[in-house]
């Protein structure tokens, strides 16, 4: 198939569809996609020579695809409102700030860790939600809560939600988690930085800023290590969360330094339920009995090889386009029903369950509420992605997606794309507000735009998607809902604004790293 | 869903819309599968009935949300 500058924008016209229905009609993501879905097959079959047996196969791909990542979903929802009905997460974030007076610190230890934290186990517009304001309440303005909320968690999101937006990439690019893990870990690891000294300059100024990086560097590097360890090993559904309870813990253990600790009257971190208040440590737990599971599953052979005894898997045979645009014959994604991570995260949402029942954490008609709660977010983000999911295998078994990196290569060359790759994918997400739906959009064209030009795909995915995670914080949609939380409903322009200048520190930060590790010839 | 609105009136589809979105996700879930059954036994009209299913599953997004 020959590049044209006509085949070029046919190709990127279902893109195109979308990103219009979402910016000017204000269409949401799944109803946005949807039309994205009818524009891309309408052009296939028309245009790149799509025929029925192509269109056919392309949707019951998407839909295994689609499954892989909505079961981590529905699961990560579940297990959130488990917790949340029981006030697990209120307690978790009440008993932070009580550990020190020390300004800076309070703003670090809730805008930065706690909202990785809630990144890591929920997403979804948690973060900001339950973080902007419990920094009201500690005396931060309402501007300042939600960007340093929104700041804190970007570095997390990747990662976060069980690692959906990962899962979402690995599931359109077909390339294994063990190959992509480490590049994005490392390029997340060192954003998580310039995500603490912006909480901290937001939260405090310059002054706190320079007042904050010990603490900073101490808890970017703890977090980043452990967040390295886990994806590299299998376990990137624990990235964020992981990360983010070993920051809760370092952060609690730096509060006991006299030079953060300020005068605060200590509350004990290991008090027993009084007066019908959750403890923290059962609060905490459900996330203790995930980590726990998570490693019993992944590290210990027979329980993974147990527990991997029922999948579903499918073959497709070679689809051909009229043009000539081959796709090879291959084994679908598989569906792992017992030792799936979503699995993992159904476990440990009854145990949780059953836990805070024990603990009478729960009013009459919680399990009701908790499913839901749990039905009514699922079901919307589920549609988005069938339907992205579906548009984006049609264009890439059609030839589409080859032709938009033919084109891109072509244009920014092996040097400049390095720079331009994180930006294209926080387009992706501050439009579609959502790092996932950028990770589907463009992850093959990233991919193939790599390849084109001979530069390191796994280092160019790792853009794409710290990118979408960092350009996820800034979208409208996000910003209107945290702004919401705090009563700021008639200044969301102000705080995106604001949100943009930060946000493109954070994006150029990534784009120079990504570009040291490109040109040295890095092997991540 | 009995209602006072007009069927697929913006009323009714407000009124209706978790049920929308609800019925629209499991032809999405379920449909795929049969199209594949379909496929491997070379029927063309099942083929293109699930398409059509599919489809429509995505048109009921668009009228939904």
């Amino acid at each position: 198939m020959h590049l044209t500058i006509w085949n070029w924008l046919l190709a990127v016209l279902p893109v195109v569809v979308v990103l219009v229905l979402m910016v000017t009609f204000k269409w949401g993501g799944s109803k946005a996609g949807a039309a994205g879905w009818f524009a891309s097959i309408a052009v296939a079959i028309l245009f790149f020579g799509a025929g029925l047996k192509l269109v056919a196969y392309a949707q019951i791909k998407s839909l295994l695809l689609s499954l892989d990542v909505m079961y981590i979903i529905w699961m990560a929802l579940l297990l959130f409102h488990v917790a949340d009905e029981a006030g697990a997460v209120n307690v978790i974030g009440q008993s932070l700030p009580r550990l020190t007076s020390d300004r800076v610190m309070q703003g670090l230890l809730l805008g930065w860790i706690f909202a990785s934290f809630l990144q890591g186990m929920g997403g979804f517009g948690v973060p900001v939600a339950i973080v902007a304001p419990l920094l009201v309440g500690l005396g931060f303005s309402p501007v300042q809560s939600v960007i340093m909320a929104a700041l804190g968690h970007g570095w997390a999101v990747n990662f976060g939600s069980l690692a959906t937006s990962f899962q979402s990439l690995l599931a359109v690019t077909g390339l294994p988690g063990e190959m992509l893990a480490p590049a994005a870990a490392v390029v997340l690891g060192i954003a998580s930085f310039g995500c603490g000294m912006l909480v901290a300059y937001v939260g405090a100024g310059w002054k706190g800023l320079w007042h904050s990086l010990p603490a900073v560097l101490l808890l970017g590097t703890s977090m980043s290590i452990v967040q390295y360890f886990l994806v590299t090993n299998g376990m990137w559904t624990l990235g964020a969360t992981g990360a983010g309870l070993v920051g809760l813990i370092v952060g609690v253990l730096i509060t006991r330094l006299p030079f953060y600790h300020g005068n605060a009257m200590e509350s004990n971190a290991k008090e027993t339920k009084t007066n019908g208040r959750p403890s923290l440590l059962i609060s905490i737990s459900a996330y203790l009995f995930l980590i726990v599971l998570t490693f019993i599953t992944k590290l210990v052979p027979a329980v993974g090889d147990f527990l991997g005894q029922v999948q579903i898997v499918l073959k497709f045979p070679e689809i051909t386009t009229a043009l000539g645009w081959v796709t090879p014959p291959e084994v679908g994604r598989k569906l792992n029903v017992f030792g799936h991570p979503g699995a993992v995260l159904l476990y440990t949402s009854l145990i949780a369950y059953f836990v805070y029942a024990r603990a009478g954490y729960y009013k009459p008609g919680a399990p009701a509420r908790i499913l839901k709660k749990m039905g009514r977010s699922a079901v919307k983000s589920s549609l988005g992605i069938l339907a992205m999911v579906g548009m984006a295998l049609m264009m890439s078994h059609s030839g589409m997606t080859y032709i938009l990196a033919q084109g891109l290569s072509e244009s920014f060359g092996q040097t400049l794309y390095p720079v331009v790759a994180p930006f294209i994918g926080a387009l992706g997400a501050f439009i579609t507000g959502s790092n996932n739906n950028s990770n589907v959009l463009f992850g093959v064209l990233q991919m193939n735009t790599a390849q084109l030009l001979g530069l390191s795909t796994t280092l160019i995915l790792a853009a794409q998607t710290a990118g979408g995670s960092l350009g996820s914080i800034m979208a409208p949609a996000k910003v209107i809902v945290g702004c919401s939380t705090v009563g700021l409903n008639d200044r969301e322009g102000e705080v995106i604004g604001r949100m943009l200048i930060y946000g493109v520190l954070l994006l150029l930060l990534v784009s120079a790293v990504t570009t040291v590790l490109v040109l040295s010839g890095s092997t991540l | 869903m009995k209602t006072k609105n007009k069927l697929f009136s913006k009323a009714w589809r407000q009124e209706n819309q978790f049920r929308i979105m609800v019925t629209s996700l499991a032809l999405l879930l379920i449909m795929p599968f049969f199209l594949f059954q379909a496929m491997k036994n070379g029927n063309s009209f099942l083929t293109w009935f699930d398409l059509g299913m599919i489809a429509f599953g995505m048109l009921l997004i668009i009228l939904a949300a």
